[in-house]
């Protein structure tokens, strides 16, 4: 019986092909053979707004992804911080949970976070009219109590 | 111009608002539960009624789907009823039918019910079953009876509504302005004929004539049945009545209570927008189109009598009764609001003929209907997409955005795959 292979982990350049293959509209560079940037503009929906997002992603690490504009976003009136990010002031978002492997490296950004993307900057909308995410998710802060 | 997706995306938020804007199905079951038990009072075995066998029905936007939740949410919910007679004692005239069902329904349990005033032809009944909220009721119960040997309710409205003519739906009522008439007339072939039955069956016939469109959104048989079942879907015209009684509410609710009574009314809201609706098959088209062109379904008319110019939206089912006829009273005010009305409907809503972002379709929304049922209804929509991408469904177009299941194949178009938000929160 052979073994069944792992999935191949895909390089820099596969990534970066992909991203400029679907996301072609935005600016992609590649530093090394390691390391590839991805910046440009995102739509929420066809009735939403645009958002300048930066994307940088090193081989071995995860993608790390900032909404450089609007510089601040806006909260709705009763809330202090952003829904689901990493870094509320760099703006970082947190798209999927690491420990699922909702993304791992076989996969394409592309086809992956991207969408994610967008779909944060949907619900981030909806957030700021509602006060409510309804984009459902999970906290750091219910894991740890649920894990013990 | 609207592009295709930016269409689907404000018809979605339009269509969720008018759910939003609808009466609940415990509110809807409440309403049932209290005509049948005002029913019942009225063919108690103590009622004078009795022997003609009153039979009890809702009319107008109840059973037409263009019902809708009360701007106060404590507000009572106004319900129009009918209250058929089989016959009657020959000696009664209108004003001793009108009498005694008003006798039948003051002498019942108190705290059930007050019997609120006598109106020119109805009695208007405050119902509260256990004075709960959302489940109080402003009813107006219309007495009538029939002149052609057979039950207009039990047999035309409660079998196969859709099949009759609207002349066999006539129903013969008591009028205290029509006099002497209404002293000393005893015979209901010369009264004040009313169709609500025949009414309802003219709106439901241009709700349905969707261009192009078969699919059954609200069965108006259903709706007129004994015990009828809620109703979630609804025709195109039935949102949009819905969506302008709305608009009216909001824009006619800090006027002064006197004011308040000359706001226009429902049903020439209702009859307008019945008229000037032409098959759109969405409610964008079908707004832009009807608030444009109700003003063209108000006519001028010479009074003969007086030789003055009046304003005119006949009942289309009787064209001899005028719906506009108290705009012309001394002092009323109801025809320069119904203008006003009509130009704030065509600022609101070109909202919706250009491109805006949600936020301010948000508030703009918001002004117009309200905050709390414009909120929901992007509540509802953001937990829709997220339970589509929980069942691997929802879709982004790359250049435009999140699309939902509205994807039409093309190369831009990528499936959202499953995940979860993860990250801080405050």
């Amino acid at each position: 019986m052979g073994k069944l292979s792992k999935p191949k982990k895909l390089t820099a350049i596969q990534q970066l092909h992909a991203l400029r293959r679907d996301y072609g509209f935005g600016i992609t560079k590649l530093f090394g053979i390691n390391q590839i940037t991805w910046q440009g503009e995102l739509k929420s929906s066809p009735i939403g707004d645009n958002y300048l997002v930066k994307v940088v992603y090193k081989l071995n690490n995860a993608p790390q992804i900032y909404v450089l504009e609007p510089k601040v976003l806006k909260l709705p009136n009763d809330k202090q911080k952003l829904e689901h990010v990493y870094d509320n002031k760099k703006q970082k978002l947190c798209l999927y949970y690491p420990k699922a492997k909702e993304w791992d490296e076989s996969k394409t950004i592309a086809s992956t976070i991207f969408p994610w993307i967008i779909e944060w900057l949907y619900h981030y909308e909806i957030w700021l009219i509602t006060g409510k995410w309804e984009g459902g998710g999970i906290h750091p802060d219910s894991i740890k109590s649920n894990d013990k | 111009m609207l592009s295709t997706s930016e269409k689907t995306e404000i018809e979605d938020i339009l269509e969720t608002l008018g759910e939003n804007l609808s009466i609940t199905e415990s509110q809807h079951d409440a309403a049932v539960r209290s005509y049948k038990a005002v029913g019942n009072w009225l063919t108690s075995d103590d009622s004078e009624l009795k022997p003609y066998k009153p039979e009890v029905s809702p009319q107008g936007s109840f059973i037409i789907g263009t019902i809708i939740q009360t701007v106060d949410p404590d507000g009572d919910i106004d319900l129009d009823i009918v209250c058929e007679l089989n016959g009657k004692k020959e000696s009664w005239t209108q004003k001793d039918i009108k009498q005694i069902v008003g006798d039948q329904l003051r002498n019942h349990k108190k705290y059930e019910s007050i019997l609120d005033k006598e109106g020119r032809r109805c009695w208007t009944l405050r119902y509260r079953e256990n004075g709960q909220q959302n489940e109080r009721y402003h009813m107006d119960i219309l007495p009538a009876i029939n002149t052609n040997g057979y039950s207009v309710i039990r047999e035309k409205v409660f079998s196969n509504l859709s099949n009759q003519s609207i002349q066999a739906l006539e129903l013969s009522i008591t009028d205290n302005e029509r006099l002497p008439e209404y002293n000393i007339s005893t015979n209901p072939d010369n009264w004040y004929k009313s169709n609500p039955f025949g009414y309802a069956k003219w709106f439901m016939e241009i709700a349905e004539s969707i261009k192009g469109q078969r699919t059954k959104m609200f069965s108006l048989n259903e709706s007129v049945n004994p015990t009828p079942k809620f109703q979630k879907e609804r025709f195109p015209l039935q949102r949009i009545v819905q969506l302008l009684k709305r608009h009216r509410d909001i824009m006619f609710k800090d006027y002064s209570e006197n004011d308040k009574k000359e706001k226009p009314i429902s049903c020439i809201i209702t009859t307008l927008a019945a008229k000037s609706y032409n098959g759109e098959d969405n409610l964008i088209d079908g707004l832009t189109n009807i608030v444009r062109g109700m003003k063209n379904n108000i006519l001028n008319r010479i009074n003969p009598k007086t030789n003055i110019s009046e304003k005119w939206v006949a009942n289309p089912v009787n064209p001899n009764e005028n719906f506009a006829d108290r705009w012309a009273l001394p002092d009323s005010k109801r025809e320069k609001f119904f203008y006003d009305w009509l130009e704030r409907l065509e600022q609101d809503f070109r909202i919706l003929e250009i491109p805006h972002s949600r936020i301010l379709l948000s508030e703009s929304l918001q002004k117009t209907f309200g905050n709390q049922p414009v909120q929901k209804t992007f509540s509802d929509i953001g937990n829709k997409m997220k339970i589509l991408t929980e069942s691997g469904k929802n879709h982004v177009d790359r250049n435009n955005g999140l699309i939902g299941t509205a994807i039409s194949g093309a190369i831009t178009e990528s499936k959202i795959q499953p995940h979860k938000f993860y990250g801080e929160t405050e």
